[in-house]
């Protein structure tokens, strides 16, 4: 990204905020801020004075939707929020869910061209992603130099997951059983999940217990395959999970397939539509059964 | 004590290793694993990584693991104890923030109890050190007590200085490094200059930390402001996930649940808001910012207040991996002046 582009699309987001802070349209503003070492993190802005804190450039990683989930609680916040297209589509499943009010939520959509990591490479998820520009904004920060173009269904890229599809049994059970040993069982995952918003998450339940919270194969393995269910046809696809995770479980293979398999069994896809019905709440004849033996 | 110092190159670090697997050690060192630096069990010198500031994880993960059994359950209805095997353990490559975390959980599993499990497990296991040259923008380590530095040895067996490209000053610390040093079958003797050398390298390293922090200050002020709404302000990016405890060296809480028939105790973080739940339903933590707090108060206040030295040892894993780039140094080091912002500001809902 060019300096002068950063720069005006950061003096846009920083103005924007302004009047909205001003106008009291917004409690605050969750954006981007500069780190010491150059690296990004999420910063809160309550105060048009704390406005020049807010930057963009590529390495805007960090999903901010993740924030909305704290507002949940509350339901009075009203929050503007700084959004690439791949985040919009979290606010989006997050509408469609009836989690969030679109009346509280300010969208400060940003075009954008990828972002990358610390050693300057495009992520996995700007190489797979097709919505340079956000489906749904309130205010756009447009970039012209990104290519906008609508996407295209069939153009999508399941390499990684068809990689794995591939394996035998035995081997893809090999394959799984080394990444499950290595989870610790943080839940970085959960966390950083915008879409994992339960006030009690499965693996917390204790009366009675029914997933092992310690780190062993067994819990690990239940924890991994049921959290890549429950977000089964609501995940959007945003890699947070696999950003995050502190031994690097490729996460996204499993989101992935289950985004897959969604898409070709009832070609749905979460966070397009907030109009739309979540595909778990949805009952259609048409829906294949084949599976159900 | 005339403590030996030998000089020796990569390959006579490889030769070391054997020897130490040959006399029964299983050693413990920083491997790559997809591009990333992790401790794990190595087979051979060469399988030790020399290049890197500090592992993702850390030694706490063989002393400390994220899951033991305790006990068991047996079919004619006892219960049996059950203990670690006693492993004769090398940790190579420690770095000095790392050492000095294990001397801290060395105090802490001997406080008011003797935890057999931990004690077990560390018995004479040998920390070689690895001298920091190079420490990262992250890292302040010379700021937490006890005289902790990117050179400090006081707490390893051996320690190591990376002299050049290929050369490593190796010395012994302690009687159990001294006996070892024997095992070294080839280098030659230290000299002087070896010796300036070091001692240049480890002025470099200590200049390269620039972060500081007043420990007596912090404290003061932190048990002062307990209440302030500044903690609150601080954790809204924190989201919560308990990265920073399970790689943060020193943290050492636990939960015990049984499983089958198996008594197990495994890694528990305060972060979570089942960690504080009670039977009631009653959560004394039941706010995000409440837990935030009271990791940042365990580091540099309780543990002050209770064995003396604050458990924080500035490796910066905390702030490098987690996913909102939460800032301890920052959060601490700013926290006089954030407080007295915040003084009169009532801590909302």
């Amino acid at each position: 990204m060019r300096a002068s582009e950063t720069n005006d699309m950061t003096g846009k987001i920083r103005q924007i905020s302004r009047s909205l802070l001003e106008a009291k349209e917004a409690d605050y503003v969750i954006g981007y801020e500069l780190e010491t070492d150059g690296s990004v993190c999420p910063v809160f802005i309550d105060c048009p004075e704390e406005v020049e804190k807010l930057v963009w450039n590529d390495r805007c990683i960090h999903n901010l939707a993740s924030f909305l989930k704290k507002t949940i609680d509350d339901g009075e916040s009203r929050v503007a929020i700084v959004s690439k297209g791949c985040d919009v589509k979290s606010i989006v499943a997050l509408l469609q869910e009836g989690q969030i009010v679109r009346d509280k939520i300010k969208v400060l959509g940003v075009d954008c061209s990828g972002q990358r990591d610390e050693k300057g490479n495009l992520l996995l998820k700007c190489k797979l992603c097709r919505d340079h520009r956000p489906l749904l904004y309130d205010s756009l920060i447009a970039n012209e130099r990104v290519d906008v173009r609508e996407f295209d269904v069939d153009s999508v890229d399941y390499s990684e997951v068809e990689d794995v599809e591939k394996m035998s049994v035995e081997e893809r059970l090999r394959f799984w059983k080394e990444e499950a040993e290595k989870c610790i069982r943080c839940y970085a995952c959960r966390e950083v999940c915008p879409l994992c918003y339960c006030v009690e998450c499965f693996t917390d339940q204790n009366l009675p217990k029914y997933v092992p919270s310690t780190p062993s194969i067994k819990g690990n393995f239940l924890w991994l395959l049921m959290r890549t269910f429950d977000l089964a046809g609501r995940c959007t696809g945003c890699m947070e999970c696999d950003r995050v995770c502190p031994v690097d479980i490729p996460l996204h293979l499993l989101n992935r397939k289950a985004i897959k398999d969604v898409a070709t069994l009832f070609g749905y896809e979460a966070g397009r539509n907030p109009s739309e019905k979540p595909l778990l709440a949805v009952f259609s004849e048409e829906d294949p059964d084949e599976f159900i033996k | 004590m005339v403590t030996e110092k030998k000089v020796i190159d990569d390959e006579g670090l490889n030769q070391f290793v054997s020897a130490l697997i040959q006399h029964g050690y299983a050693v413990i060192a920083p491997t790559i694993k997809a591009d990333r630096v992790f401790y794990g069990v190595v087979e051979k010198g060469s399988e030790f990584v020399r290049e890197y500031s500090n592992a993702q994880n850390s030694p706490k993960d063989f002393l400390f693991p994220r899951m033991e059994e305790i006990l068991r359950f047996t079919d004619d209805e006892t219960v049996v104890e059950t203990f670690p095997k006693a492993v004769k353990r090398v940790f190579l490559g420690v770095r000095p923030c790392d050492a000095m975390a294990i001397k801290h959980l060395d105090k802490l599993f001997n406080w008011d109890y003797a935890d057999t499990h931990y004690n077990k497990r560390r018995g004479d296991a040998v920390l070689i050190g690895l001298a920091c040259n190079t420490p990262k923008s992250s890292c302040f380590c010379t700021s937490l007590g006890g005289g902790l530095g990117p050179h400090h040895k006081k707490n390893v067996d051996m320690m190591l200085t990376k002299l050049d490209r290929s050369s490593y000053l190796i010395e012994a610390v302690s009687e159990l490094g001294e006996a070892l040093i024997s095992l070294l079958e080839c280098g030659v003797l230290a000299t002087s200059s070896h010796d300036e050398k070091a001692l240049e390298l480890r002025e470099n390293a200590e200049k390269m930390i620039t972060k500081r922090l007043n420990l007596d200050e912090t404290f003061k002020v932190m048990d002062d402001n307990f209440d302030s709404a500044y903690w609150k302000t601080v954790a809204r990016k924190c989201i919560g996930c308990g990265i920073c405890t399970y790689l943060c060296p020193t943290c050492h809480c636990f939960d015990i649940q049984d499983e089958g028939l198996f008594r197990l105790r495994f890694w528990d973080s305060c972060q979570f808001a089942l960690y504080s739940k009670h039977a009631s339903g009653h959560n004394p933590r039941d706010q995000p910012h409440k837990r935030f707090r009271n990791r940042v108060y365990h580091k540099f206040v309780y543990f002050k207040k209770n064995l003396d030295e604050a458990l924080c040892v500035g490796c910066g894993r905390c702030k490098t991996y987690c996913p909102s780039k939460v800032d301890i140094f920052k959060i601490v080091s700013e926290a006089e002046a954030g407080i007295s912002e915040y003084r009169s500001v009532e801590i909302p809902k």
